[in-house]
Order: structure tokens, then sequence, then C-alpha cells
């Protein structure tokens, strides 16, 4: 009789919480039951696995995105404000039709610090309207090999030493993505104004004109001989 | 082992498609193995491109290619400074090389 009064105590201690809209005892304590957790609605909605105690005492913080740049040479993080309505798209891209990731949010933030120059194409549109169209790049600065793989998805030229773009537009959109978080130096002069040193030493340069025309970048590696992106034959600048 | 002659013929064929950096007379001169004897291979490659009125070093300024002023020694001899200034790793920095018309002539040649 003892026994069964004692289940009875503890089946009314977990359904009638339930049945009047809180928690029982022994989810507080942090089990696996399904959570239920603030959003900025203020709705509840619920989430899969195990739940902290933090997200149960409040609901989560705006996100904010981290944003890696280097400072003297080496790379810190910058906290920047941004909102949730940033996706990240997926990191590594392989198509020449692959975007450039722009903002993440904070959850998606660490796929996104291997962006567009990951893999033999540099993941940046190669020409035509979408070069226009490429969104601001975030994320660690490149290596000099990183760069070298973009560079030799970019279009052929009469030198191996040599790539070639469709427009202006294109050029400067696939500097600034290799630039991204590089350490500026010094502009050489009114023709090199746009100098940046990435952390293995290697250095890439926005030249304003070239020995064919047009405007034209450089990239100088710690070993190798120059590598040079003209926009290919019969484009205006 | 880099030959002066395969130098001078890699910096010509460079100099089809674009003026040359430095830093290319470096690599192409040493292939990045820099000790004294490659760095006297360099200055070697530069003299027969002056001599020989192949190229002509100059700056990048505001509107076009400016060559510099002075004799051959004198280019030699600041294209030496500036070396030794780098480190002989110029990254980009320091003088240009552009083809004259027998230069050109003898790139599209070998070419």
């Amino acid at each position: 009789m003892a026994r069964s009064a004692r289940w009875l105590s503890v089946l009314l201690a977990v359904v009638v919480p339930l049945l009047m809209g809180t928690q029982p005892a022994a989810a507080t304590a942090g089990s696996s039951l399904a959570a239920m957790v603030g959003s900025p609605s203020g709705a509840r909605e619920p989430l899969t696995g195990p739940v902290s105690e933090t997200s149960q005492r409040a609901p989560l913080a705006p996100a904010r995105l981290t944003v890696l740049e280097p400072l003297a040479g080496a790379l810190a993080p910058r906290q920047t404000s941004a909102s949730r309505d940033y996706d990240c798209i997926p990191a590594t891209v392989t198509g020449s039709s692959a975007q450039v990731p722009t903002r993440c949010s904070a959850v998606t933030a660490p796929r996104c610090q291997v962006t567009a120059v990951e893999g033999a194409n540099s993941g940046l549109p190669r020409s035509g309207v979408a070069a226009n169209t490429v969104p601001e790049v975030v994320g660690p600065a490149r290596s000099t090999e990183l760069v070298l793989d973009s560079f030799r998805g970019l279009g052929p030229a009469k030198q191996k030493t040599v790539r070639t773009v469709g427009s202006v537009d294109e050029m400067r959109s696939t500097f600034e993505a290799w630039s991204v978080g590089a350490e500026r130096l010094p502009a050489r002069g009114a023709k090199v104004p746009d100098v940046y040193r990435l952390p293995d030493g290697g250095v890439i340069q926005w030249r304003t004109g070239s020995g064919t025309g047009g405007p034209t970048i450089d990239i100088f590696p710690t070993s190798g001989a120059a590598r040079t992106v003209h926009l290919a034959d019969g484009v205006p600048w | 082992m880099v030959t002066e002659q395969q130098a001078v013929d890699d910096l010509l064929n460079r100099g089809l498609v674009d003026w040359v950096s430095l830093h290319d007379v470096v690599w192409y001169g040493t292939h990045g193995h820099i000790d004294a004897a490659s760095q006297g291979l360099v200055m070697s490659v530069l003299r027969r491109l002056f001599t020989d009125d192949l190229m002509v070093p100059g700056d990048l300024g505001e509107e076009c290619f400016e060559d510099w002023p002075g004799s051959r020694e004198d280019w030699l001899d600041r294209a030496h400074a500036q070396l030794e200034d780098f480190g002989w790793a110029p990254m980009g920095d320091g003088l240009w090389l552009r083809l004259t018309n027998r230069g050109s002539e003898r790139a599209e040649a070998t070419s």
C-alpha cells in the first residue's frame, strides 16, 4: 500500500506540472528531454539533444559575427555586429558557378572561414553580370598557395605564369577576395596603389597599368616566378 | 644550375606579355638558390640585357614606364644597390624591365 502511494506521488509530480504548462523537476535537472528555448519572436521552439543549463535560463543572445583580420602580422578576431538574417554558404566550393560567402551567423561562422579560393576554382563568378554582384568577402587571410590555386582556375593565357579575366570588375573582385585579411603595405607609387602581404610572406599587388595595357594583379610567391592576371584579349579597360 | 642564356631567354619571353619585375630577374637567375654564384649570375644577366640593348630598366611612373637615366654601368650599380637593399627578395618592389625593339625581336624569335 505504501509502495503504491509512493508511485502515485511520483506520477503526480510529473504529470500535474505538464498539464499546468510548467516543467517537471526531472527536466530542469538537465535530462535529455526535449528542451524549450526562447526565440527572437518570443515563441518557444523545441530543440533536440541534450540541453545545457544556460539555454534554459535565458533566451539566446543576438548572434554576432566574428571576422578574422591580421593585426601586425597575426590573425586576431574582431567582433562586428550582424543580424541573424545572413546564412552561410557551404565553405568548400568547387564549381565555377559557386558563390562567395558573405557574412555568416555566429552558429555557422567557423565553416565559412575557408572560403572562396579553396580548390582549383576561385568560386568567384568568372565574368558577366555575376561578376558585378560579388559581395564583400570576409574571413582569414589566404596563403599564397591558396591564392595560386585560385589563380590557376582563371582564364588561360599565352604563358603559364599569366591568367586572364573577362572584365575589370571581375579582376577587382578577384583581387579583393585574395587580399582579404592580408597585411596592407604602403603603395608603390601611383601605378601600384594596393599592395598586400599574405601571412606566409607572399605579396599580391594591384597595378593600374601593364606593358600590354589595362590593370593587372601581380602575385609574388616567396619561392617562384611572379604570376600575373591580365584582362582577356579584346576587353576594354 | 641556371645558365645565363636560359635566364636571358626566360626574361625576354616574360617581357612579351608585360614589364618584368626585379623579383623575376632574381627568380629566373637563381631559381630560389641564392648564393654568391647565383647572385653573380643575376648581375651578368642584367649586364647582358643592358649591353645587348635587349631590355631597359625603369620605374612605373604615374603615366607610363619611366626609363632610368644614366649609363648602363649606372643602371647596373643602381640595380645591385636595390637587390642588396631588398636582401635579394624584392617581392615586387624595385626596378622593372621593358623590352626594347631589339629585345622584342629576339624574344619573338626564341619563343
